[in-house]
């Protein structure tokens, strides 16, 4: 007997069983959907995850810290930078001390500054404008699409090269800030402002970006103290004017930068340079740091990136075990229907044995309906996730605000497409729920399935 | 057709020393006693007997559908005891058509689905399995009833579709158990007219199983079983 016409046979068979056949349907359409939406949604999540990593070039980067009072200086960074793999470095430097953002009308409170050499160690993605460069040095800034929405009313292009003011918390005293602003008892102090030009969009994630220079300048930290007179005042590391003190260090000059960022040339060459880290400088990877960090430790991007998909992995293998529980029920439904086939047809059984049909064509023609029926399960179960995601994906995916985004393309090809496997887990499970059945049919004697009332 | 059936070997039907025992609990019920029988290539016999003698159970076990509990039976040079399943299948498949007393066909599916099943089984292309499907209706007349479902039809065209199905795969041998049982005197004229002629002009061999004295006097030759047992004898 050929395939073909087992596949007509098959057919033709579940068509005579309207009703049952759609109930069986029903619950493998069920349990492919569910699946079919958790492996769409995970694998879209790790497609979007990963592509972030790579846009962002986290999956290249790694971060060194320090933790004791020695910082990363120059002499130090510059031997990182020679590290064999290493593409470039950045030292990152965080302003903690700009409270909020003002353009016009418009305030943001909630961001972060810092400031990085503009040398690709991490990529910006520019929406408008243009990215910082080496030449920048000065107040000029990166701000992240959410904050130049905030800012602007919805109309982000419209802050390039305008003038934003960022207000200092009260602990700022760099070189801004003025004697007459703080209390000498407290030292706490007014706030000031400084203004800014806003010379790019990028699309970050509330983020307001400066020239590492600036930041370096910034970071100096000044104390005021008072004095009756400055006359015969003499000390190398302060100055004294109308009656104040001021002593003023940069702790970023004097002992090098708390944080580093390093850009390897490929994710390949990551563990070569951790191993270097280790041997010249003893930091440990804070992934497997077990005691004490040391002065130094270094974070992979590559490792976050694990950590990030293995909570979310967590997630879906949980939401998994519910759609193959469903499968497994369905499995039963497709056993149940196909032996009470069995049963119905066995004078059919009969006189196909009767005229030829070998017990292997028996089986076959049972085994075959069951894996069509597992078949179309699975290929109703996709479509109906299809429209669903579909549907969804583009009534809430695909804004533009977030860096992280969904999109119905990738949902379609890097979700729907790859899940659309399970109609082969469908068929397989068709095909072994139809095992005990077929084998059944095909056992019957053919004698005894005539006689069959 | 005829060309085939010439090209075709001799199916000559042997048994030998054949029973059949069924066991119901402790009780033995023997079908077939140490049954010895020849049937040639194109013969017409006919088997008679009273209800519960074994008749089924001798058309079974020459159809391969039953094997025998003892004995040998050798058709068209293949012994059943050797063959495997799949060489029993083919023998019913190519070398026996069989005919039931109750049709056995399919009602949902049409005349012609009925006719083309076992072209089907035997793994035949399409269009071959087509023309030959028509070609067997036509025969048993009834080609313009090819698209109708069997369940439309009467009795005795309903026995015309199964005899057709019989044909489909060029048999030497048609079985026919009481092929006229759920037939009035008319059609199961028709239906014994039908098969007589296939087996004079086809020379196809004809084993017709009968309660009917009248018809099973139209064969050359009678078996009569009793409880088992076979008397052989040629008509005069
Ligand atoms: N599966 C079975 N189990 C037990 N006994 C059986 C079985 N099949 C047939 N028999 C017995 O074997 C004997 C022969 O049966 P068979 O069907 O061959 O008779 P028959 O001559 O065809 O009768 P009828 O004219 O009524 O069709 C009967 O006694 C019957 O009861
Ligand atoms: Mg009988």
């Amino acid at each position: 007997m050929k395939l073909t016409d087992q596949l007509s046979i098959a057919r033709r068979n579940l068509k005579r069983q309207k009703g049952r056949t759609r109930l069986t349907l029903i619950s493998i359409v069920i349990g492919s959907f569910a699946v079919i939406c958790v492996l769409t949604i995970t694998f879209t999540a790790n497609k979007t995850i990963n592509d972030y990593f790579e846009k962002t070039g986290l999956l290249y980067s790694i971060d060194v810290s320090s933790t004791g009072s020695n910082g990363i200086n120059e002499a130090m960074v510059s031997k990182i930078a020679a590290i064999p793999g290493v593409q470039s470095v950045s030292p990152n430097i965080d302003m903690w001390f700009y409270e909020s953002v003002k353009f016009g009308d418009n305030v943001a409170n909630s961001f972060q500054s810092g400031a990085e050499a503009a040398n690709g160690t991490t990529k910006q993605i520019i929406a408008f404008g243009r990215d910082l460069t080496e030449a920048d040095t000065g107040a000029t800034v990166l701000v992240s699409k959410d904050i130049a929405n905030v800012l602007t009313d919805k109309n982000p292009e419209s802050l390039i090269n305008q003038q934003i003011t960022l207000v200092t918390n009260s602990y700022y005293n760099g070189p801004d800030q003025k004697r007459e602003n703080c209390d000498l008892q407290t030292m706490e102090c007014k706030s000031v402002e400084i203004t800014a030009t806003v010379v790019g969009v990028n699309d970050g994630d509330r983020m307001i970006l400066f020239p590492l220079q600036f930041g370096i300048d910034q970071s100096a930290v000044r104390s005021f103290g008072e004095i009756p007179t400055c006359q015969g005042f003499n000390d190398p590391n302060a100055t004294c004017e109308d009656g104040t003190i001021i002593f003023s260090n940069n702790p970023i000059k004097d002992s090098g930068f708390y944080s580093l960022r390093i850009r390897a040339e490929s994710s390949e060459v990551i563990p070569g340079i951790g191993e270097a880290l280790t041997s010249q400088f003893n930091m440990r990877n804070q992934a497997d740091l077990e005691t004490d960090a040391g002065d130094y430790y270094f974070m992979v991007g590559q490792d976050l990136l694990k950590e990030a998909l293995k909570a979310f992995r967590v997630v879906s293998l949980g939401l998994l075990a519910i759609g193959g529980i469903s499968l497994l029920v369905s499995a039963i439904g497709v056993i149940n229907t196909m032996l009470m086939a069995t049963l119905e047809r066995t004078r059919e059984i009969g006189v196909m044995r009767a005229i030829g049909a070998t017990n292997k064509d028996v089986k076959r023609i049972f085994t075959v309906e069951a894996a069509l029926l597992g078949f179309m399960g699975g290929v109703w179960g996709l479509l109906f996730a299809s429209a669903i995601i579909i549907g969804l994906g583009s009534r809430f995916g695909g804004s533009t605000d977030s860096l992280v985004s969904i999109d119905v393309p990738t949902l379609i090809t890097s979700g729907l497409i790859p899940s659309s496997i399970v109609i082969v887990l469908t068929t397989v499970i068709g095909i072994l729920s139809g095992v005990l059945p077929a084998r059944r049919a095909a056992k019957l004697d053919p004698v005894e399935s005539l006689r069959y009332e | 057709m005829t060309e085939v059936l010439t090209q075709a070997q001799l199916a000559d039907i042997s048994l030998v020393g054949v029973s059949r025992i069924y066991e119901l609990g402790d009780e033995k019920i023997h079908a077939l006693r140490d049954l010895s029988l020849e049937i040639r290539q194109g013969e017409f016999v006919a088997i008679k007997g009273p209800s519960g003698s074994g008749k089924s159970t001798l058309a079974n076990v020459i159809g391969g559908l039953d094997t025998p509990n003892e004995g040998k039976i050798v058709v068209g040079g293949l012994d059943f005891s050797k063959a495997k399943d799949k060489e029993l299948s083919h023998y019913r498949s190519k070398t026996i058509g069989f005919v039931f007393q109750s049709f056995n066909l399919q009602s949902h599916s049409t005349v012609l689905e009925n006719v083309l099943l076992p072209l089907v089984i035997a793994g035949i292309d399409k269009t071959t399995r087509m023309a030959r499907a028509k070609e067997c209706l036509e025969l048993m007349g009834l080609l313009d009833r090819a698209d109708q479902p069997t369940n439309k039809l009467s009795g005795g065209q309903r026995q015309r579709v199964s005899i057709a199905r019989a044909l489909a795969n060029w048999p030497q041998i048609i079985i026919a158990d009481e092929p006229t049982g759920n037939l009035d005197q008319t059609n199961g004229q028709i239906v014994i007219d039908l098969l007589t002629k296939l087996n004079r002009e086809l020379n196809i061999t004809l084993i017709l199983i009968t309660h009917d004295a009248d018809v099973a006097k139209k064969a050359p030759r009678i078996l009569e079983i009793v409880d088992g047992h076979v008397t052989d004898r040629m008509s005069a």
